[in-house]
C-alpha cells in the first residue's frame, strides 16, 4: 500500500490524539503532514485521518473540501498558487497568469502531463505590496514578470529532477 | 417567561424561545425552509427572516434568535416579503424544475413556498445544476440537483441518529450534501433524512412513481416489528401499502423510524400471503373453505384434548384484544398450556423483574431516557433490536451530555455515540461484570441500601466477584468497569436498558436479576426520570406478558410442550403467529415435535417451515390490517388501526379466534375490539383504567410514567459461564431485520438478503477468508455453511450469526444457550 | 524616510527578524512586567482607557471586548490571536511577524493575563509559513526565559501558546468560523448569540483579537495610555496603525504611520504617489470589503470615525490604489468574485446571492447589461445586505455600494457603450 505518512507520524498523531480532549483539533494538521508527505491527499488520506484520530470519515471530508490548500485530487509535484485577487489583478495578474498557462501548456485547474506543475487560482497571498504574486509550495514569489516567471519554472523544473534521482 | 409582541399580538413563551418558536405558539405564520422542530436552529436559508424593532438595521432570522422581554417583531411587511421572495429567486435559479416527475410535488416545501412568497418569474439566469443522482443504495434515492442546502438530513442524520452519513462538503457556490469520499449512500437506511427533506433531493426509491402524496390515505397505526412502538402513519391507495408516510404529532417516536419501520411495511402486500385456509388431505395441504378448515381445528384438537392434551404456542404480535380472544380458546380447549415466544426469554421480566421489583415491566417510559445523565445498555444488541430507543440515547448524550456504557460481548453502533464506552467481555460473562459493579457500590459505600431486602444474601452471593477479579476474567478494563458503577451510583437520573427476544434467550432472566439489582442499588426503580428498561423484541412482547400469555396453573410452557410433543406425550399444538422451525432454539427438538405430534395448526401471514408441517393452515392478517391495541415495552397502550383489506379471505387472528371458540362451542361473542379491551380489564387490572375509544394520540401508559415497584428485593445471581473452543458463537438480531417476517419484506431484504458469520479482521486474515467467502461453522453437534462478512464489530475468537433466515438453520447450533463453542473452517 | 513615531515596526529591518535579546533591548517584557504588578482587572481598565480600537478591520474597542470577558469564570478559557489576515490587499499582520514576532507573544501575555486565559492559540494563514517559523520560534525563546509557560515571571500564571497552521479560505478570519477550523470543524460561522466570550472554542469563553492589536497591547502597558493616545493625529483617535499600501502606487509597501493621517499623505507622501504620472482615481482604504474612496476624499482623515463619516471605514487599512485608467466595474467585479468564491456555502444569500452579483457585473462589464440590470445591481443589495448568516457577504457589498453611489455614471457608460470603455487597456 502507498505510504501517506510514515509510521513514526502516525503513531506521535495517534499519541497525542488519545491524550487531548479534542482530537477534532488535529484534523488539519495531519491532512497538512500526508499533503506534505504524499503531495495530496486521497480517499484514503482521508480515511487514515479518521483513523488514527478516532473521528468518522465524513468529520475529515468535511474540513478537508473546505479549503482550497488541502487537495482531493491527484497534483503535480509543485502547484502553483497564482493570485487573482485586486491588487494582483490591477498589476497584471491576468497577464502572468496567460503567461503561467502558456508556458506551461497547461489551463487553470490543470496538471502538466510530465506531472511536475499544477496551476490553481488562489485568493490573496498576502504579498500585495508585491504583487503580481504566485506561491509555489510555502514559497511566496513576488514582483513576477514574465521572464522572472520563466526563470522559476525552470528552476522549479530542475529541483523536481533532482529530487527523482535522490 | 418572556413578554414580547408578535405582529401586535401580545404574547407570553419561556426564555428559552426563539422568535419562530413563539410566533407559532401565536398563531402566527412564518415560512421556514431549513428549520425543523427536533434538530438545533441553524439559520441558513434566510426565509424566515423578521424584524425586530430593538434590532434596527437588518433583520433577524426568527428561527435562531431568542425572544427577549419586550421585543417587538413584525413578521412581514414589504420589505420582509421581497426579500423572502429573492431568497427563493436564488435558491431556484440553479434547481432543476423537474416537479412533473418529482415524487415531492404536492408536498414539497420549496413548490409551497414559491407559491406562498410569489416568486413567479425569476430575474437571475444560471446553469441549472447537473450531478449524477445516487442510485447505488436500494432505498434512498439522492439527486442533489434538487437540494436546497438546508442540511435537515445531515442534522438529523448527526444529532437524531448518531451515525453521520453526510456532510457539506466544497465550499461557497460548489457546496453540496455528500457522503464522506462523495460516493453511495451507505448507511444504516433508516431513512430519517428522506422525512427531514423539504425537497425532493431524498426520496424512498421504493415509492417511487407509486403515488401523488394527495392520493395516499393516511391511516396512524403501530408498527409490527419491535417493542419500540412506534407511530407508522400508512401511506395507503388502491388497498396496498404504498409508504410510510412521516408523522412527528402522535406517538414516542418523535416521527423517526428504523429501517425495518420505514421500509420494511412491504410484507403485508407481499404475493405469498396466504389468502385461503389450507386442510391437510392425503398428506397434501389443498385450500378449504373457512368453515371446513376451522370445523377440522376445532375436531382435531377436541380430540387432541381428550387424548395427551393440547399445548397453544403464539408470537408477540396480536393485539392485545386478540391474544384475549386466544386465552378464551384455551379456555373453551380446556388446555392450561399456553404460551408465548418459545416460553424462555421473557423470564427476564416475568422472573426477573417480578422478582426484585415485584412488576413485570419496564419502570419508566422511553422520553424520561433522554433527560438521563448515564446511561447503561446491556448487550451492544440493543441498538440493533431497539433502533428508535437507541436514538433517544443518542439525544440524551447530545443534548443533556449523558454518559453511555455498554456491557456487551462485542461492538455496535451504540459504542459510536460520542463519549461511549463499551466494557467488552467475553460471551457468556456479562452477568459477571453487571454483579462485580453491585459489588463495588456496596464496597465503596455507594449503594442505597434502605428499604432494600435481601442485601445480606446478595453481599455473600458477591464474594466471587472482587470487580479486578471480573476485569480479570471477562477481560473488561477494571477503570472502566469502576467509573461505570461511579457513574451510576453518582448520577441524578439513570437508565438501564436490556432487549429481550428468541435469540437472546440465554442467562436472560439471570441478567434481568442482576440488572434489577444494580438498578435497585442506585435507586433507579420508582424514581422520577430513571428507569430500568426490559425491551420485547415484538410489537406486543409486554401485552403477550399483561394478558397472561404464559402456563395457566400447572400447565405446560412452551418447551415442556414441545418435549412432551417430541416424545409424543401431547396430541394437539396450535401455532398461531409464530414459526418456531426457524425462529425457536434448537430446530431439531422443534422438528422432532413437530413430526410427532398427531395435530398441528399453524395459523399465520405466510406458508412458513412451520406452517408446511401442519394438518390445518389458517390465513391470518398483518399489523396494517388489525383493529386493537398493543403495548410497547415502557407499558404504553397504543391503537393500532386498519389500513388495508386482508387479501383473499385472510381473517385478523381475533376473528378467527372468536369463530373457532364458537366451533368449539363457546357462545360468548364480542362487538368489537373495544368490547374486548373493556373485558381485559377485569383480568388484567392494569389496564381496567383505560377506555378503549379514549385511547389519545400518544396512547396511555399503564402503571404511569414512572411504575413503583412492588418489592425492592436484591437477589443473588451466580455468574455466567464462558465456553472453551476455537471460537465463540453468539447470535442474535441484526440491524435490519426483526424476527423472521421482515425476511419477507422488500426493504429490509434490500438491504441485507442472506445470512452471514460476522468475524473480525484478524480471524478473517487468519482463516484467509474475505467477505463473502462460505465457511463450515460447526458445535453442538451439527455444522452450518455460511458466507463470511469481515467487520470491526467483534473482538478476535467472537463469531456472530443473525437468528432471522430461516434458511441458515443457525437454530440448530444455537440452542438456547449464551455462546456457543464452534469451530470455523473454510 | 517615515518621521512618525514607530512603535510596532521600530525594529524593523529588511529580512531579518527580531529576536528576544534584542526585542529585550528595546524594551521588550517590560509590558509584561508592568502588567504583572497589576491585577487582571487593572489592566483591562488601562487598555480601555487607552482607546485602542481592534486592528482586524472592525475595529471594536479591545479594552470593551475584554470588559465583556468573563474572567473570573472558572474552567477553561481560551485567548485566541487571529491571523488568518486574508482579506486582499491585507499584508500588515505578515509585515509585523516578520519584522518583531516578540511583540505579539507579549501582548498574547499580557492578554491572557488579563483575561486569565490559559491558552491561546496563533491562527495563521497557510501562505504565512514564513511567519509561523518565526512565530514558533519567538514562543520557544520566550518559553525557555520564563516570559510564557509555567508560572510566568514567577506569578503563579500560566500562560501556554500554540501555533496553529490553517489550510486556507477567507471566511477563517471572522472569529466564529475560526473557532471551528480550530477545533477543526467545518469552519461555516455561528450562529450569535452566543458569543465567543460566552461559549467559544470547545464550548468555552473565548477571546479574539487580532494579531496588530495584541502586538500594540505590550507597548500601552509600557508607555501609558497618555503616550498612546498622542501617537494619533487625530486628537479623537489613538495610536498609530499599519497602512498596508498597494496597487498603482509608486511605493507600494507597508508603513506604520498614525490615525489621522490624511490619506493624500498616505498615498502621495508615502506611496509616493500614483505610478507612471497618472492621477489618482480611487483606493479601497482598508482592504477588499471597505467602500471606495476617490479623489474627493484625499484630504479625509485615514480613520475609524472620519471615514464611516464618508460611508467607508478604515477596515484593515490595506490601501490599494487606482490610477485613472482603471474601470472600477471591473475592479468590482473582481472583488465580487473573490468574495462569491469565498463563501462558506452556508446561507442562501451569500452563497446564491453573490453569484447573481458576479452575474450582474459581468453582464455590465462585458456590454450585455441594460438599465434593468443596473436597477436589478440596485435591488440586490438591497436584497443581500444585512440578510445573511455572517459579515462576509455583507463586507462584498460594501464595494459594490460603492460603486453605485460613486461610479455609476461609469456603469451607464457601459450599458451606453455596450462594451468596457476601458477595454483598450
Amino acid at each position: 500500500m502507498t505510504e501517506f505518512l510514515p509510521q513514526n507520524q502516525i503513531d506521535s498523531f495517534k499519541a497525542k490524539a488519545a491524550a487531548i480532549a479534542h482530537p477534532h483539533e488535529m484534523i488539519v494538521d495531519l491532512l497538512r503532514a500526508i499533503q506534505l508527505h504524499h503531495g495530496w491527499v486521497p480517499d484514503d488520506g482521508v480515511l487514515l485521518t479518521a483513523a488514527t484520530l478516532g473521528v468518522l470519515p465524513i468529520e475529515v471530508e468535511e474540513v478537508a473540501t473546505f479549503y482550497d490548500k488541502i487537495f482531493r485530487r491527484e497534483v503535480g509535484k509543485r502547484v502553483i498558487h497564482v493570485c487573482d485577487s485586486i491588487c494582483c489583478w490591477a498589476t497584471g495578474a491576468e497577464m502572468i497568469t496567460e503567461h503561467l498557462k502558456k508556458a506551461l501548456g497547461i489551463g487553470l485547474g490543470e496538471t502538466t502531463t510530465d506531472g511536475i506543475f499544477t496551476l490553481l487560482p488562489t485568493c490573496c497571498l498576502g504579498a500585495c505590496g508585491d504583487a503580481p504574486a504566485m506561491m509555489i509550495g510555502f514559497t511566496t514569489h513576488g514582483l513576477l514578470t514574465t521572464e522572472k516567471i520563466d526563470d522559476i519554472l525552470q528552476k522549479e523544473r530542475a529541483a523536481v529532477a533532482a529530487e527523482i534521482f535522490a | 417567561m418572556v413578554n414580547l409582541t408578535i405582529d401586535g399580538k401580545q404574547v407570553t413563551v419561556s426564555k428559552a424561545a426563539t422568535i419562530y418558536e413563539a410566533a407559532k405558539e401565536a398563531g402566527v405564520h412564518i415560512p421556514v425552509l431549513c428549520y425543523a422542530k427536533k434538530l438545533l436552529p441553524y439559520g441558513a436559508c434566510r426565509v424566515c427572516l423578521v424584524e425586530v424593532e430593538q434590532m434596527k438595521g437588518r433583520l433577524i432570522p426568527s428561527c435562531t434568535t431568542p425572544v427577549s422581554e419586550g421585543m417587538v417583531v413584525i413578521t412581514t411587511s414589504d420589505e420582509i416579503k421581497k426579500v423572502r421572495k429573492t431568497v427563493m429567486e436564488f435558491l431556484l435559479v440553479n434547481h432543476v424544475l423537474d416537479c412533473p416527475v418529482c415524487d415531492k410535488g404536492g408536498e414539497c416545501d420549496l413548490q409551497d413556498l414559491t407559491y406562498e412568497l410569489g416568486a413567479t418569474s425569476n430575474r437571475f439566469e444560471g446553469e441549472k445544476f447537473d450531478l449524477p443522482t445516487d442510485e447505488v443504495n436500494p432505498l434512498i434515492e439522492r439527486n442533489m440537483n434538487r437540494c436546497v442546502l438546508c442540511g435537515k438530513c445531515v442534522r438529523v442524520c448527526d444529532e437524531i441518529v448518531g451515525y453521520g452519513s453526510y456532510s457539506f462538503i466544497n465550499r461557497g457556490f460548489e457546496t453540496k450534501i455528500a457522503t464522506a469520499y462523495d460516493r453511495g449512500l451507505d448507511c444504516e437506511f433508516c431513512g430519517q433524512c428522506l422525512s427531514m427533506c423539504p425537497v425532493g433531493a431524498l426520496l424512498p426509491r421504493p415509492f417511487k412513481f407509486k403515488a401523488r402524496p394527495w392520493q395516499l390515505k393516511e391511516v396512524d397505526s403501530v408498527c409490527g416489528y419491535c417493542g419500540n412502538g412506534c407511530t407508522v402513519t400508512l401511506g395507503v391507495k388502491d388497498h396496498k401499502v404504498e409508504t410510510i408516510r412521516f408523522n412527528d404529532k402522535i406517538g414516542v417516536n418523535d416521527g423517526n423510524l428504523c429501517v425495518r419501520g420505514r421500509f420494511g411495511y412491504s410484507y403485508v402486500n407481499h404475493e405469498d400471503r396466504l389468502t385461503k385456509p389450507l386442510v391437510r388431505k392425503n398428506g397434501e395441504l389443498v385450500e378449504a373453505d373457512w368453515d371446513e378448515a376451522l370445523q377440522a381445528v376445532a375436531d382435531g384438537l377436541s380430540k387432541a384434548q381428550q387424548g395427551q392434551g393440547v399445548g397453544i404456542l403464539s408470537g408477540a404480535r396480536l393485539t392485545n384484544e386478540e391474544l384475549y380472544l386466544l386465552k378464551q380458546v384455551a379456555k373453551v380447549v380446556g388446555t392450561e398450556n399456553l404460551d408465548h415466544s418459545g416460553g424462555e426469554c421473557y423470564k427476564g421480566v416475568t422472573e426477573g423483574l417480578k422478582g426484585a421489583l415485584g412488576v413485570a415491566a419496564s419502570t419508566a417510559t422511553f422520553p424520561q431516557i433522554e433527560k438521563t445523565n448515564v446511561i447503561l445498555a446491556i448487550r451492544s444488541d440493543f441498538y440493533e433490536t431497539h433502533p428508535v430507543v437507541g436514538m433517544v440515547v443518542n439525544q440524551a448524550i447530545r443534548r443533556n451530555g449523558a454518559k453511555l456504557a455498554i456491557v456487551a460481548d462485542k461492538k455496535g453502533k451504540l459504542d459510536k455515540l460520542p463519549g461511549a464506552k463499551t466494557l467488552l467481555s467475553k460471551p457468556g460473562l456479562e452477568l459477571d461484570v453487571l454483579n462485580a459493579m453491585a459489588r463495588l457500590l456496596l464496597d465503596e459505600g455507594l449503594a442505597q441500601t434502605e428499604g432494600i431486602e435481601g442485601l445480606e444474601d446478595l453481599k455473600t452471593a458477591l464474594a466471587d466477584f472482587e470487580p479486578s477479579q471480573v476485569a480479570e476474567r471477562t477481560g473488561v478494563d477494571l477503570e472502566t468497569l469502576q467509573a461505570t458503577a461511579r457513574q451510576l451510583a453518582g448520577a441524578e437520573n439513570s437508565a438501564i436498558l436490556m432487549a429481550y427476544g428468541l435469540p437472546y434467550q440465554g442467562l436472560n432472566k439471570e441478567l434481568a436479576t442482576a440488572a434489577a439489582n444494580l438498578a435497585l442499588l442506585v435507586g433507579i426503580p420508582g424514581r422520577e426520570g430513571s428507569g430500568l428498561y426490559l425491551c420485547g423484541e415484538k410489537s406486543n412482547s409486554q401485552g403477550a406478558i399483561d394478558l397472561g400469555i404464559l402456563p395457566q396453573n400447572a400447565g405446560k410452557g412452551a418447551q415442556q410442550m414441545l418435549d412432551a410433543a417430541a416424545e409424543g406425550k401431547l396430541d394437539g399444538l396450535y401455532v398461531v403467529a409464530e414459526d418456531p422451525l426457524s425462529s425457536y432454539p434448537d430446530r431439531d427438538k422443534v422438528a422432532k415435535a413437530f413430526d410427532k405430534v398427531p395435530f398441528l395448526v399453524v395459523q399465520d401471514l405466510f406458508l412458513s417451515p412451520t406452517a408446511e408441517q401442519a394438518d390445518v393452515v389458517l390465513p391470518a392478517a398483518s399489523f396494517a390490517e388489525k383493529d386493537g391495541t398493543f403495548t410497547n415495552a415502557e407499558r404504553r397502550i397504543q391503537r393500532v388501526r386498519p389500513g388495508i383489506p386482508s387479501p383473499g379471505e385472510a381473517r385478523t387472528d381475533g376473528a378467527i379466534f372468536s369463530a373457532l371458540a364458537n366451533k368449539l362451542g363457546s357462545t360468548v361473542t364480542f362487538t368489537g375490539p373495544a368490547a374486548i379491551f373493556a373485558e381485559i380489564g377485569k383480568d388484567t387490572k392494569a389496564y381496567a383504567e383505560f377506555n378503549f375509544n379514549e385511547i389519545g394520540p400518544q396512547g396511555v401508559v399503564w402503571g404511569g410514567e414512572v411504575l413503583q415497584p412492588v418489592c425492592k428485593k436484591v437477589v443473588a445471581v451466580s455468574g455466567g459461564s464462558s465456553v472453551k473452543g476455537d471460537f465463540q458463537l453468539v447470535t442474535g438480531s441484526a440491524l435490519y431485520h426483526s424476527g423472521t417476517v421482515s425476511t419477507k419484506a422488500k426493504g429490509p431484504m434490500a438491504v441485507l438478503s442472506e445470512p452471514y458469520l460476522e468475524l473480525s479482521r484478524e480471524d478473517a486474515k487468519a482463516l484467509s477468508v474475505v467477505d463473502g467467502d462460505l465457511v463450515k461453522v460447526a458445535g453442538n453437534g451439527t455444522e452450518l455453511k455460511l458466507k463470511v462478512k469481515v467487520g470491526n464489530r467483534l473482538p478476535k475468537g467472537v463469531v456472530f450469526a443473525p437468528y432471522h433466515f430461516a434458511e441458515a438453520n443457525v437454530n440448530r447450533l444455537y440452542k438456547g444457550e449464551p455462546v456457543i463453542a464452534v469451530t470455523v473452517s473454510k | 524616510m517615515n518621521a512618525y513615531t514607530q512603535v510596532l515596526f521600530k525594529n524593523r529591518r529588511s529580512n531579518e527578524t527580531v529576536l528576544l535579546p534584542e526585542y529585550e533591548k528595546s524594551g521588550g517584557y517590560q509590558g509584561l512586567r508592568a502588567a504583572m504588578k497589576m491585577t487582571p482587572a487593572e489592566v483591562c481598565e488601562l487598555i480601555k482607557g487607552s482607546g485602542l480600537r481592534g486592528r482586524g478591520g472592525a475595529g471594536f474597542p479591545t479594552g470593551i471586548k475584554w470588559s465583556f470577558f468573563p474572567a473570573d469564570q472558572p474552567g477553561d478559557k481560551y485567548l485566541v490571536c487571529n491571523g488568518d489576515e486574508m482579506e486582499p490587499g491585507t499584508y500588515k499582520d505578515r509585515q509585523l511577524l516578520l519584522a518583531d514576532p516578540h511583540q505579539l507573544i507579549e501582548g498574547m501575555a499580557i492578554a491572557s493575563y488579563a483575561l486569565q486565559t490559559q491558552i491561546g492559540y496563533i491562527f495563521l494563514r497557510y501562505a504565512y509559513e514564513d511567519c509561523f517559523q518565526r512565530v514558533e520560534r519567538a514562543i520557544e525563546e520566550a518559553v525557555e526565559v520564563g516570559y510564557l509557560g509555567k508560572n510566568i515571571l514567577g506569578s503563579g500564571f500560566d500562560v501556554e501558546l500554540h501555533v496553529h497552521g490553517s489550510a486556507g479560505r477567507y471566511i477563517l478570519g471572522e472569529e466564529t468560523s475560526q473557532l471551528n477550523g480550530l477545533e477543526g470543524r467545518r469552519p461555516n460561522p455561528r450562529s450569535k448569540p452566543p458569543f465567543p466570550a460566552q461559549r467559544g472554542l470547545f464550548g468555552r469563553p473565548t477571546n479574539v483579537n487580532n494579531v496588530e492589536t495584541l502586538a500594540t497591547v505590550p507597548h500601552i502597558l509600557t508607555h501609558g495610555t497618555a503616550w498612546f493616545q498622542n501617537l494619533a493625529l487625530n486628537p479623537e483617535s489613538a495610536g498609530t496603525k499599519l497602512f498596508g499600501l498597494s496597487g498603482h502606487l509608486n511605493r507600494p509597501e507597508c508603513f506604520e504611520l498614525p490615525l489621522g493621517i490624511t490619506l493624500r499623505e498616505v498615498v502621495e507622501d508615502f506611496g509616493g504617489g500614483v505610478r507612471g504620472g497618472k492621477k489618482f482615481k480611487a483606493c479601497l482604504p482598508g482592504g477588499a470589503s471597505t467602500p471606495y474612496l476617490t479623489a474627493d476624499h484625499l484630504d479625509v482623515m485615514m480613520d475609524f470615525n472620519p471615514l464611516e463619516e464618508v460611508e467607508s471605514r478604515l477596515g484593515t487599512a490595506g490601501v490599494t490604489v487606482f490610477d485613472e485608467d482603471t474601470c472600477m466595474v471591473a475592479v468590482t467585479r473582481n472583488l465580487n468574485q473573490f468574495f462569491a468564491r469565498e463563501s462558506c456555502g452556508w446561507c442562501t444569500p451569500c452563497r446564491d446571492g453573490l453569484a447573481t452579483i458576479s452575474w450582474l457585473l459581468d453582464r455590465i462589464e462585458f456590454g450585455q447589461a441594460t438599465n434593468d440590470d443596473l436597477a436589478m445591481l440596485k435591488d440586490q443589495v438591497k436584497n443581500i445586505k444585512g440578510r445573511s448568516f455572517c459579515a462576509l457577504a455583507e463586507g462584498a457589498m460594501g464595494p459594490v455600494e460603492a460603486l453605485l453611489r460613486l461610479f455609476e455614471d461609469e456603469i451607464k457608460d457601459h450599458i451606453r457603450k455596450g462594451c468596457c470603455p476601458f477595454a483598450s487597456n
